[in-house]
C-alpha cells in the first residue's frame, strides 16, 4: 500500500471513529445544552498539521458527514468546515514557531467563526440559526471546548497523518 | 513537524483545492436546494444506512451518557434515589418490570384511542431522537417510513394534539417538523362559532399565535379551544379537527384589524415519545 493510500485510509478510519463519537456521546454530552462539534475540531487540527490542502479536504468530509445529521441543507456544513480546516491551515503556516497554546487558540478561534459560519449560511437558507437566542452561547461554549479536546485530537490527526502519536509537531 | 511550506507551488495547489471544494460545496446545496431527486435519494439512502450506526454508538456509549446524564441531573437523580429507596422494600425487580411493560402498554394504547382521528387510517411510531443541531431546528425523528406508507405532508399527532408534519421521508425513518417551529404556518378553527384563521409557531414549546384571519367582530374567549384542520385546501385534513390549544390571552390589532391570539399547546414537547401519524397528504 502506497503512502497515498494510507494516508486516506488512516483519516477516513479517524473521521469514522469521530463521527461515532459525534452521534453516539457527544450529541447527549451538553454543557448548557450545547454539544461539542469535533467534526469540526477533526478539519481544524487536520489544517494545523496536514496544512491548508488537507484542512480543506478533511473539513469537506467531516462536514458531510455532519450535514446527514441534521436537518438542514446538504452540503452548509461541508462548506463551513472546509473554508474553516483551509484558514487553519494558512494560519499555522503564518506562525514562526508552533506551541500547544497557539494550537489551542486556532482550534478555538477556528470553532467560533465555523459555528458563526453556519450560522450565517443556514439562515440565508432559511432556518433562525443567526437569530437563534443562544447563538452567541453556542459559539462561546464550542469554541472553548473544541479549544481543550483540541489537545487529545491532535495526537490522532497527527498519527492519521503519519507524523507519529509522540512527533512533537502541533 | 510538517515540512515548511513550498510557497509557490504548494500555496498555488492549495488555492485550487479550495476552488474546487467551495464549487462543488456550492453545487450540493443549490440542488439540495432545489430539491434534486439524485440528491434527495443519495442522502436519504445514507441517512437509512447510517441510522443503525448511530443506534449501535448510543447503545455502546450508554453507560457514558447515564454516567454524564447522572452528573448533570444530580438533583434529579438524588431525588429519584430517594423516592426509589422508599419503594425499595415494597417492589422486586419483576414487578418493577413487569410496571415498566405496562407503561410502555399504556402509551401505546394512549395513541390507539385518540377521540379526534375517528376512522382515519394511522401509523404508530416512536420518537428515536431529538435536535442533532446545537441551533434550535424544530424537528424531530420517528422511527417508521415510507415502507409504511408514510409521505411527506403526512400530519403527526399524540392524544394532546397536533404535534407538526413530516417534511421529509426515507424507507424506514421520517423527520418531523414541529408546529412550534416560527416556519410552521397552518389554518385553524376558533371556538365554538368556529372562527378560522392562520397560526405559526414561535419558537418556543408553550406559545403559538393566530394573527390572521380573526375579525375583531369575532367572538373569541380567552379558554376556547383551537384546532387544526376543519378547512378545505388547508395543509391539515379538512374532516378531522386536530387540538392545538386553548387561547390564553387575545390582543385586537386595531392597524390590522384583527385579533391576535396567543394559545397555549395542548401537547407537551418537552415529553414526546410515541407518535401517531395521520395517512393524509394535502391536495398540493
Amino acid at each position: 500500500m502506497n503512502a497515498e493510500s494510507t494516508l486516506v485510509l488512516r483519516w477516513s478510519l479517524l473521521l469514522v471513529m469521530a463521527y461515532l463519537i459525534q452521534v453516539g456521546f457527544l450529541q447527549d454530552f451538553r454543557p448548557l445544552g450545547v454539544h461539542p462539534e469535533i467534526m469540526l475540531l477533526l478539519a481544524i487540527c487536520a489544517g494545523i498539521l496536514g496544512g491548508s490542502s488537507r484542512g480543506a479536504i478533511v473539513g469537506f468530509f467531516a462536514g458531510l458527514l455532519n450535514d446527514l445529521l441534521l436537518s438542514g441543507s446538504l452540503g452548509i456544513s461541508a462548506l463551513c468546515f472546509a473554508l474553516v480546516g483551509f484558514a487553519a491551515g494558512v494560519l499555522e503556516d503564518s506562525v514562526i514557531r508552533s506551541s500547544r497554546l497557539i494550537s489551542m487558540a486556532i482550534a478555538a478561534v477556528g470553532s467560533a467563526v465555523g459555528v458563526l459560519m453556519y450560522a450565517c449560511l443556514s439562515q440565508l437558507l432559511g432556518a433562525h440559526s443567526l437569530s437563534d437566542p443562544r447563538l452567541w452561547l453556542i459559539i462561546t461554549i464550542v469554541s472553548v471546548i473544541n479549544g481543550v479536546l483540541c489537545l487529545a485530537a491532535l495526537p490522532l490527526c497527527r498519527w492519521a497523518e503519519g507524523l507519529g502519536l509522540n512527533s512533537r509537531a502541533y | 513537524m510538517r515540512p515548511l511550506s513550498q510557497p509557490g507551488k504548494n500555496r498555488q495547489r492549495s488555492r485550487y483545492v479550495l476552488l474546487v471544494i467551495t464549487l462543488l460545496t456550492i453545487t450540493i446545496i443549490t440542488l439540495d436546494a432545489r430539491g434534486v431527486p439524485m440528491i434527495s435519494s443519495a442522502r436519504d439512502s445514507s441517512r437509512d444506512a447510517l441510522a443503525p450506526v448511530r443506534g449501535a454508538a448510543r447503545w455502546v456509549t450508554t453507560p457514558f451518557r447515564n454516567a454524564w446524564n447522572g452528573i448533570t441531573g444530580y438533583d434529579e437523580l438524588r431525588e429519584e434515589n430517594e423516592k426509589l429507596r422508599s419503594e425499595l422494600g415494597q417492589d422486586t425487580a419483576n414487578a418493577m418490570r413487569e410496571q415498566n411493560a405496562q407503561e410502555e402498554l399504556a402509551k401505546l394504547k394512549e395513541q390507539l384511542n385518540i377521540s379526534f382521528l375517528g376512522s382515519t387510517q394511522s401509523q404508530i411510531a416512536r420518537v428515536t431522537s431529538g435536535a442533532s443541531s446545537n441551533f434550535s431546528d424544530y424537528t424531530v425523528q420517528i422511527d417508521k417510513g415510507s415502507e409504511l406508507g408514510l409521505a411527506v405532508g403526512n400530519p403527526v399527532v399524540t392524544k394532546g394534539g397536533l404535534v407538526g408534519r413530516i417534511v421529509r421521508v426515507t424507507t424506514k425513518r421520517s423527520v418531523v417538523q414541529l408546529i412550534t417551529d416560527p416556519d410552521f404556518s397552518v389554518g385553524v378553527t376558533v371556538g365554538a362559532d368556529q372562527n378560522q384563521g392562520v397560526g405559526h409557531g414561535t419558537g418556543n414549546t408553550r406559545t403559538f399565535i393566530v394573527d390572521r384571519g380573526i375579525d375583531l367582530t369575532d367572538e373569541v374567549q380567552t379558554k376556547d379551544s383551537v384546532f387544526a384542520g376543519g378547512i378545505e385546501n388547508s395543509i391539515m385534513p379538512p374532516d378531522l379537527f386536530i387540538p392545538i390549544g386553548t387561547v390564553d390571552k387575545i390582543t385586537p390589532d386595531e392597524a390590522a384589524r384583527v385579533q391576535v391570539l396567543q394559545v397555549n399547546y395542548t401537547v407537551q414537547f418537552g415529553r414526546l415519545d410515541v407518535v401517531q401519524v395521520i395517512k393524509w397528504v394535502p391536495a398540493s
